[in-house]
C-alpha cells in the first residue's frame, strides 16, 4: 500500500494533537514521525507502512510525556474540556468524548476522524479485529447513553 | 441517530490546520517509487484471462506445430484466431476507459494516461512477444520467410486492432465490448473466408495485397490510438461518480 503524504501528514497532525493537545507541538511530532518512517526505508516496502507510521507517533507521543513528565496527563486528558465549540450539539459531544477512557478515545479518532479500516486499526492498536468491534461499539454505547442523559439525543 | 452521532464524531476531532505542513513535504526526501516499480504493479491489475488465453493460444500453436502437418490452412487458422488475442488486449482497455477503476484510483500518483500507456506497453509488448515467438517456430516449418509469414499473420491481427479502437474511439457506451467482440469475430471470420475463397492468397499473385494491407491497417491503427490518447487527457478522475 502506497502512502498519500499530504492525507497522512494530516491525520497523523490530528492524532498527535489528540495525545499533546499544542499545536506547535503536534506539528513537531509529525513532521518527527515521518522522519523516523522514511529513514526506514527497508520497512516501507514489506510491512504494514499505516500502522508502522502510527506506532512511530504513538511512541513519540509517549516519550514527548516522559521526558516532560506529563505521562498522567496523556492518559487522563486525550480531549480536554476546553475545546470549546461554538455549536452546543458539538460541544455537548466533544463533553462526552473527553468523559471516555483513552482507548476508546483514540479508537474513535482513529475509526471515525482519521477514517482507518477495521484491520487497520486492530494493527495499530495491536488488538484484534473483534476487539476493535467491541470497543468501538461500547464507546458509542457510552455516548449515547451520555447524551441521551443531557437530552441531547 | 447512531449514524448522526458518528457524523458528528468527525467534527469533535477537529484540531488547528497545521502551519508548516507545505514546507516540510516540499523538503522531505523520501523513497520515490521507479518507473519499474509502477510497471509491476500495474501487471497485476491485468485479468488473469488475457495472460491465460494468451498462453492457451501459445501452447495450442504449439501443439499444431509438432502433433499435425504445417500447411496453409495452417496459418489461416492461426492468423484467425490472433484477433482473439488482441480482443483480450483491447478488453482491458475498455475496462479501464469505460469504468474508473479501482486500480487506478489507487494509483493516482500517476495520472490517467500514464496508467493507461503502461498498460497498453505491456499488453502490446506480450502480444508482440507472442506474435515472434509463433513466426519463429512457424519459419522452420514452412517455405515462406520470416517477413512474408509475418505479413499473413499479423495483418488480420492489426485489422482487428484497427476496428476495435475505432470503435472504442466512437462508442460511448458500456455494450462497448460486445461490440468489440462483433468487431473480432467478423475479422475472424472473414479472414477465413477470404483464405478459402481464394487459393491464391498465400502466393506471389497476391504479394503486395498483403504489405499494402499491413502497412494501411499500421498506419490507420496509430491514427486510432493517437485519438484514443487524446480521448484520454480530456478524461478526469471520477467523472462518472461527479456526474
Amino acid at each position: 500500500m502506497s502512502i498519500s503524504l499530504e492525507d497522512q501528514y494530516d491525520k497523523i497532525y490530528r492524532y498527535c494533537y489528540s495525545k499533546v493537545k499544542n499545536k506547535d507541538i503536534a506539528e513537531d511530532l509529525t513532521q518527527e514521525t515521518f522522519l523516523k518512517y522514511f529513514n526506514h526505508t527497508s520497512y516501507i516496502n514489506r510491512g504494514k507502512p499505516l500502522a508502522y507510521l502510527y506506532t512511530i507517533a504513538k511512541n513519540l507521543c509517549i516519550d514527548f510525556y516522559r521526558k516532560s513528565n506529563r505521562e498522567e496527563d496523556l492518559k487522563d486528558e486525550l480531549f480536554g474540556a476546553d475545546d470549546v465549540s461554538t455549536f452546543e450539539t458539538n460541544f455537548a459531544i466533544k463533553q462526552a468524548v473527553s468523559a471516555l477512557p483513552a482507548d476508546l478515545q483514540e479508537i474513535l479518532l482513529l475509526r471515525f476522524a482519521n477514517e482507518l479500516g477495521i484491520n487497520e486499526i486492530a494493527n495499530i492498536m495491536e488488538i484484534s479485529r473483534f476487539s476493535v468491534y467491541r470497543k468501538l461499539n461500547k464507546a458509542l454505547d457510552i455516548l449515547k447513553n451520555i447524551l441521551r442523559e443531557e437530552d441531547f439525543l | 441517530m447512531r449514524n448522526n452521532l458518528k457524523k458528528e464524531l468527525k467534527s469533535v476531532f477537529d484540531v488547528p490546520p497545521p502551519t508548516r505542513k507545505n514546507q516540510f513535504l516540499s523538503q522531505l526526501n523520501y523513497p520515490k517509487t521507479s518507473r519499474m516499480d509502477f510497471i509491476i504493479s500495474q501487471l497485476g491489475y491485468i485479468r488473469k484471462r488475457t495472460w491465460i488465453l494468451s498462453m492457451l493460444l501459445f501452447i495450442g500453436i504449439l501443439d499444431g506445430l509438432y502433433f499435425y502437418k504445417v500447411s496453409n490452412s495452417f496459418i489461416w487458422v492461426v492468423s484467425s484466431i490472433l484477433p482473439f488475442i488482441s480482443l483480450s488486449s483491447i478488453s482491458e482497455i475498455v475496462k479501464s476507459t469505460t469504468y474508473n477503476m479501482k486500480e487506478l484510483e489507487m494509483s493516482c500518483k500517476y495520472n490517467f494516461l500514464q496508467i493507461c500507456l503502461v498498460r497498453l506497453g505491456v499488453l502490446g509488448a506480450t502480444n508482440f512477444m507472442l506474435l515472434i515467438g509463433i513466426l519463429i517456430l512457424f519459419v522452420g516449418k514452412t517455405d515462406y520467410s520470416f517477413i512474408r509469414l509475418g505479413l499473413y499473420i499479423t495483418t488480420p491481427y492489426l485489422l482487428n486492432c484497427y476496428g476495435s479502437l475505432y470503435v472504442i474511439n466512437r462508442l460511448k457506451t458500456r455494450m462497448i465490448m460486445y461490440v468489440c467482440c462483433g468487431v473480432t469475430a467478423f475479422v475472424s471470420v472473414l479472414n477465413t473466408l477470404l483464405t478459402i475463397q481464394i487459393n491464391e492468397i498465400y502466393t506471389e499473385m497476391y504479394w503486395l495485397f498483403w504489405p499494402m494491407s499491413f502497412i494501411i491497417l499500421l498506419l490507420l491503427s496509430a491514427r486510432e490510438i493517437v485519438k484514443l490518447i487524446r480521448k484520454m487527457e480530456e478524461l478526469q478522475w471520477n467523472l462518472s461518480l461527479t456526474a
